[in-house]
């Protein structure tokens, strides 16, 4: 009897002890996945503020305002608008020339980057190409003096590379 | 800008977000009154457009009407308090860390508007040219349409800016970044808050954190694309779909799914791409008519009815418009089969995947790790709501790789010139998704 007693003590003894084993190991386990998840969340932290950071030093180096693309052709083109306006041309068709037009050549890439930019100014004009039949002429001369003489139309405006002719009369 | 000049846009942005905030705050119960308000800019946006496009000219007689007709409605609902997930509530050691990541964002904003003020290169060539013709072309704006990039484009993104420009009397280059900037802290907040109602406010804030540090996110807020507007409101949708499951006792449930139509619709009606959201959504959400037919049928019914305005305007438009779309050609299907366009499509999610970003320092495996150690609610990620998302997801994604593979574009130009906005327009709901895997917070659930 008591040697049954014995082993039922050394048993509950076993027991305690592994129960307390178990649940400092859950409570280190759980105190570890705690640590964890601090380092993650803190390795987050950090990530954000170095990235936000980047993008402010990224901003800083961005090209100033009046060398912004779109603004220098606003510049350019604001006369051109005053003057259509002035002559009572609301909105239609203008023909955007280049060299290229003249040298009966595809246009580069720069020809269609300077389209595009001038017609986003120019809206509600729509600049067409290959197309000389409309009443006023835009011509752009970012690459040199013109290649074809177009002395016989009225020209509006000059400046800036950029020449306005008037081709035929507004009803 | 003068000072008059920022007066009137203020004005703008208030009108709209003052209808923007009657709509959340009649549609959202009043234990998510931070939500209501940060949803509010979007819905307001979309509210906006849909008067522009509609009335053009009485726009001002339209809106200052609808203007008293919302003043009495916030009378009357003038002692509903900030409850439900407060601010105030939040942890000081959480709000201290995400203010000052705020700030600096807000500051590189300002700059980045200020240096760039047309935005970058589809910022100005499609989305102002398009407002440039709404402000500019008068009452026959849509004989234009032809002639612009891509004329088949929704318009709420370029109504808005009209709207600023009508509103200040001449053309303000910068307004056109206004929506932008404003929807990327407002998808922030969204984040941050629909995570710290349903798991908690730790979760909601680092998640929050992980958006404000994807630069490319930031950047494409100042450039004057539609992307990040159209991010706004995949999330807001996807974050109120997530809110009706996981809220299944509370009365007011449908109405919840309703501003969620109404918030796909508005993304329907700022690119093609939220047709395709739309689409996805009711898909998903008709997906347990099986199982729970009646109840499903409530739930699409309640997201149409949000959506059924939107989508009448989207209809109008496209109906009445000529111009076609270019980007998706379904007559060339016999690209479907063709193995090397699969093979670079994959080959492009693999290299972009981890890079859309472009983070200095990347945050996935800190994200991952978050995910682990917090653990991952096994019964939420059986539940319905959060298998509704990833459907949701999965759809738009298999969408977007279907046009992929069908382009009529030069398939490395039409990868290489978009899928970054692709994946920006899908990561605030990705990082909501990801968030809704972990187990709440216990202490905030016990609160």
């Amino acid at each position: 009897m008591l040697r049954l007693e014995r082993v039922f003590a050394s048993l509950h003894t076993t027991c305690l002890l592994f129960d307390q084993v178990w649940f400092d190991r859950v409570r280190r386990l759980a105190k570890l996945k705690q640590f964890l998840r601090f380092t993650a969340g803190a390795a987050i932290v950090v990530c954000a503020y170095w990235n936000v950071v980047a993008f402010n030093q990224a901003t800083e180096s961005l090209a100033p305002r009046d060398g912004d693309e779109i603004v220098m052709r606003e510049k350019r083109l604001a006369p051109v608008r005053q003057i259509l306006l002035f002559n009572g041309y609301l909105s239609g068709e203008i023909a955007f020339i280049t060299n290229r037009d003249f040298d009966r050549l595809p246009p580069l890439p720069e020809d269609d980057k300077r389209w595009s930019q001038s017609q986003y100014a120019m809206i509600p004009w729509v600049l067409v190409r290959n197309k000389r039949d409309t009443p006023f002429l835009l011509v752009d001369f970012w690459d040199g003096p013109p290649h074809q003489n177009l002395e016989a139309l009225t020209k509006l405006y000059d400046g800036d590379g950029l020449v306005l002719f008037q081709v035929k009369k507004l009803p | 800008m003068t000072n008059s000049t920022a007066l009137y846009l203020s004005l703008a942005l208030g009108v709209s977000i003052a209808f923007g905030y009657c709509l959340t705050s009649s549609l959202l119960p009043s234990r998510l009154s931070w939500l209501r308000l940060a949803l509010a800019p979007g819905a307001g946006a979309g509210v906006c457009a849909f008067i522009l496009f509609l009335f053009r000219r009485p726009m001002f007689t339209v809106e200052f009407a609808l203007l008293g007709v919302m003043v009495w409605f916030l009378w009357r609902r003038r002692r509903v308090a900030f409850t439900g997930m407060n601010i105030s509530d939040w942890p000081a050691p959480l709000l201290a860390l995400t203010i000052p990541a705020l700030t600096l964002a807000a500051y590189a904003f300002v700059v980045r508007v200020y240096r760039m003020p047309h935005g970058n290169w589809d910022g100005w060539a499609i989305w102002n040219w398009e407002a440039r013709l709404l402000y500019r072309a008068g009452p026959h704006w849509r004989d234009f349409l032809p002639f612009a990039f891509h004329g088949d484009y929704p318009l709420l993104v370029p109504s808005m800016t009209a709207r600023f420009w009508r509103y200040t009397g001449f053309e303000v280059p910068e307004a056109g970044a206004w929506l932008g900037i404003v929807l990327a802290f407002c998808s922030i907040a969204v984040l941050g808050l629909t995570l710290a109602e349903l798991r908690g406010a730790g979760l909601g804030t680092l998640l929050a954190l992980t958006l404000v540090g994807t630069p490319n996110y930031l950047a494409y807020a100042t450039s004057q694309y539609a992307d990040i507007p159209l991010g706004f409101f995949f999330l807001g949708a996807v974050a109120l779909i997530a809110i009706h499951f996981e809220r299944e006792a509370q009365p007011g449930r449908m109405r919840i799914l309703a501003l969620a139509g109404f918030l796909a619709g508005c993304a329907g009606w700022t690119k093609n791409e939220g047709i395709l959201f739309i689409s996805s959504a009711c898909t998903a959400l008709l997906l347990p008519a099986f199982r729970q037919r009646s109840q499903t049928l409530r739930r699409l019914a309640a997201f149409s009815a949000g959506a059924a305005l939107p989508l009448a305007v989207i209809v109008i438009f496209k109906l009445t418009n000529q111009v076609q779309n270019d980007i998706v050609a379904y007559g060339k299907l016999q690209k479907v089969l063709d193995l090397s366009r699969h093979a670079m499509i994959v080959s492009y999610v693999g290299k972009h995947l981890f890079s859309f970003g472009v983070w200095s320092l990347s945050p996935f495996i800190p994200l991952l790790a978050l995910i682990v150690f917090t653990g991952i609610d096994r019964r939420a990620v059986a539940g319905l709501g959060w298998l509704t998302l990833v459907c949701i997801m999965f759809l738009v994604s298999a969408g977007y790789y279907f046009v992929y593979l069908t382009t009529p574009i030069e398939l490395k130009v039409h990868i290489e010139s978009s899928m970054d906005r692709l994946l920006l327009q899908i990561w605030p709901s990705l990082l909501l998704i990801g968030g809704l895997m972990c187990k709440p917070d216990v202490r905030q659930t016990e609160s």
